[in-house]
């Protein structure tokens, strides 16, 4: 199997040659511990449905790791670095007394004598603090959804963040004497918290991150002085920021239609200095104590991998610039602008060697604050390889484009995002990329809510739908998905179904059951608990009862399913789209070397 | 710096999305391959059969 992890490693903060990662194992991701010292890796876990987050204590003697189902909901367990004999099969609670919940962030202070998590129930985010091992007690709670952001080095301060346009975008807590400090965000302004500034134990010093419809600002927040934004770190698009060191650095990076940077900037004065990263996303980075960068680097056709910016003591004054990276893959790339009156519709295009038109499936994203961008796609790759021409639009709604492009399309959720899909179908055919009558669509999650809409609204522009854990029934979904999701929608729609049920009706696929054709495929999770998968079933008996071309297809494993379950899922979505498309499978497979080998009928 | 267990910035907030970025799916390269063709016929005109 062929998989590629996104993530960073955590070290620890006092023993720098101790770190945890997570590594694949049979299609689970189990931790892997490495000591420097001893160059010793080893897998640490049998997690049964793998692990969904991780870190380790400052002295690098007890790593962490929560165990969830497949819904999301678990614990968090803590076992030591190194294995002794006597070590239990199943790591005991690493906090006594809480209840099983979602993973809602974790924080040590620096001895590493105190640790915070936030654990989401139904209906709040609780944060607890205790001992390392010990019973944790219950210190905040916040209704609906927020993340524990950080504690301070003295242990005596927890942020939580809460929704960036809410009442209570940051919530700022002193354990000793129960200060509470709430700074709010709203529409216009919202503001995201992200983490104490390392050794600050008399003044915490909160690093933010505020954004305006002008775009993104990097700054602080103080008790009695608020925030301090600051002059020169100022973006047009999506940032995210850390303190680097202890004197007032920070680390920025800075997504930008469909690609990352990393920027070094004292954050009282000067400018950033670029870091060198190749061309491409980075998905996910930590410092290590020692100064230098670990990040998991991706493009469009290199699968992540981790990459070092080597900007430790020694290296300080001269960053080494990172090496090249080995494309993988046969599909040719290039972009494609698509002009409207509102702005520039930005879309990365896959397509087989040789000339055009080809049969084309639009990859759709989901999210929706998420964007396709210059980074591997496991299915991209496997659609070229079928002989199809793949394309992924960032509509209205996605990030990487500023606040403007992912706001400013009033309440019409959906519809404004097929009016993109629509625009960028026309200028490819135009252009003699697409075939006509052989375009069709494919999207995950919100990405398949959208297929699903479509199908409804414009049939006759789309050959087929492929949509993969969608959202079928809007205002079903709504009611049965998460809290935070539940948020989502809320800010979206401005309000629930209840609030504003017009805005539901003209956004649910169910509304326009009356005007799809097909043929459509639609898999869903039996135990999806972001796109539930009752109203997928209501969605797919309309279907059946007008007769509609179809196929169901069900999954497990929760929201995209499990390894096994997403190859399968990918391999009837890849037959059905076949059936429908009829991809020049001979021109492909002689461009690429590699016949096509027909899968078994069935499951697997 | 720490790595973040959960995020919450302007580039993602895990839990607030429908989806993924996508290349943290386990996707088998080497099993899912293209389908059969479906024989020719005209996908607009003759649309694949109900299935469940």
């Amino acid at each position: 199997m062929t998989v590629h992890i996104p993530y960073a490693p955590a070290f620890a903060a006092q023993q720098p040659e101790k770190s945890v990662e997570v590594y694949v194992d049979n299609g689970l991701t189990q931790i892997l511990t490495w000591d420097r010292r001893t160059d010793q890796r080893q897998v640490r876990t049998t997690a049964p449905n793998g692990v969904a987050a991780y870190d380790i204590e400052p002295d690098g003697r007890h790593l962490w790791w929560f165990d969830a189902d497949p819904s999301g909901i678990g614990l968090w367990r803590r076992q030591p670095f190194r294995p002794t004999p006597t070590d239990p099969t199943t790591p005991p609670a690493a906090l006594t007394g809480l209840p099983p919940g979602r993973q809602a962030g974790i924080a040590f202070d620096a001895s590493g004598g105190r640790v915070a998590v936030g654990i989401g129930t139904k209906t709040e985010t609780r944060c607890y603090v205790g001992r390392p091992g010990g019973a944790g007690q219950l210190v905040a709670a916040a209704a609906g959804y927020a993340t524990l952001v950080d504690l301070t080095a003295d242990g005596d301060t927890v942020a939580l963040a809460g929704r960036a346009d809410s009442d209570t975008a940051i919530s700022v807590i002193r354990l000793s004497d129960g200060r509470l400090d709430i700074v709010a965000g709203s529409d216009h302004r919202r503001i995201w918290a992200l983490e104490f500034r390392p050794g600050d134990r008399s003044h915490p010093q909160l690093l933010v991150i505020v954004e305006t419809p002008a775009g993104y600002r990097v700054g602080t927040w103080q008790r009695d002085r608020g925030i301090a934004l600051a002059a020169a770190l100022s973006y047009d698009t999506e940032v995210t920021a850390h303190w680097y060191g202890t004197d007032g650095q920070v680390l920025i990076q800075h997504d930008h239609a469909g690609r990352s940077r990393l920027l070094l900037a004292d954050l009282t004065s000067g400018e950033p200095a670029t870091i060198a990263t190749p061309p491409g996303t980075i998905l996910d980075l930590t410092c290590a104590p020692d100064g230098d960068i670990h990040y998991v680097w991706t493009g469009a056709s290199v699968p992540p991998q981790r990459r070092v910016a080597e900007l430790g003591a020694a290296a300080r004054e001269a960053p080494r610039a990172a090496g090249p990276a080995q494309p993988t893959g046969t599909a040719r790339r290039s972009e494609l602008w698509t002009t409207q009156p509102y702005g520039r519709i930005h879309s990365f295009l896959a397509t087989p060697p040789g000339a055009g038109p080809w049969p084309t499936l639009f990859l759709v994203h989901g999210g929706p604050s998420l964007h396709d961008r210059d980074a591997y796609d496991p299915r991209v790759e496997l659609l070229v390889r079928a002989g199809y021409a793949v394309v992924r639009t960032n509509y209205r709604g996605s990030t990487g484009y500023g606040p403007q492009w992912q706001r400013g399309y009033g309440h019409r959720v959906g519809l404004a995002q097929l009016d993109d899909l629509t625009s960028v179908r026309r200028d490819l055919l135009h252009r003699g990329i697409a075939t006509p009558g052989r375009v069709g669509l494919c999207g995950y999650s919100w990405g398949g809510y959208l297929v699903l809409l479509a199908m409804g609204v414009t049939p006759d522009a789309w050959s087929v739908g492929l949509a993969v854990a969608p959202i079928a029934d809007y205002p079903a979904a709504y009611r049965g998905t998460t809290i935070a999701l539940r948020e989502v929608d809320d800010e979206l729609f401005g309000g629930g179904p209840d609030d504003v049920p017009q805005r539901y009706r003209a956004a649910n696929p169910m509304t326009y059951l009356d005007q799809v054709r097909g043929p459509l495929f639609i898999a869903a999770a039996s135990d999806d608990d972001r796109c539930p998968p009752g109203q997928v079933r209501r969605y797919v008996a309309a279907l059946r009862h007008r007769r509609v071309p179809h196929q169901l297809h069900w999954m497990s494993g929760g929201h995209l399913g499990n390894a096994d379950s997403q190859t399968r899922a990918f391999d009837e979505l890849l037959r059905y789209a076949g059936q429908a498309l009829g991809p020049d499978r001979t021109r492909a497979a002689t461009a690429d070397g590699r016949p096509y080998q027909p899968t078994s009928q069935g499951g697997r | 710096m720490k790595r973040r267990s959960v995020r919450h910035d302007p580039i993602a907030t895990n839990e607030r999305e429908r989806g993924a970025v996508v290349v943290k799916m386990f996707l088998d390269m080497d099993r899912a391959v293209a389908a059969e063709r479906s024989g020719g016929t005209d996908p607009a005109a003759d649309k694949v059969a109900v299935s469940e």
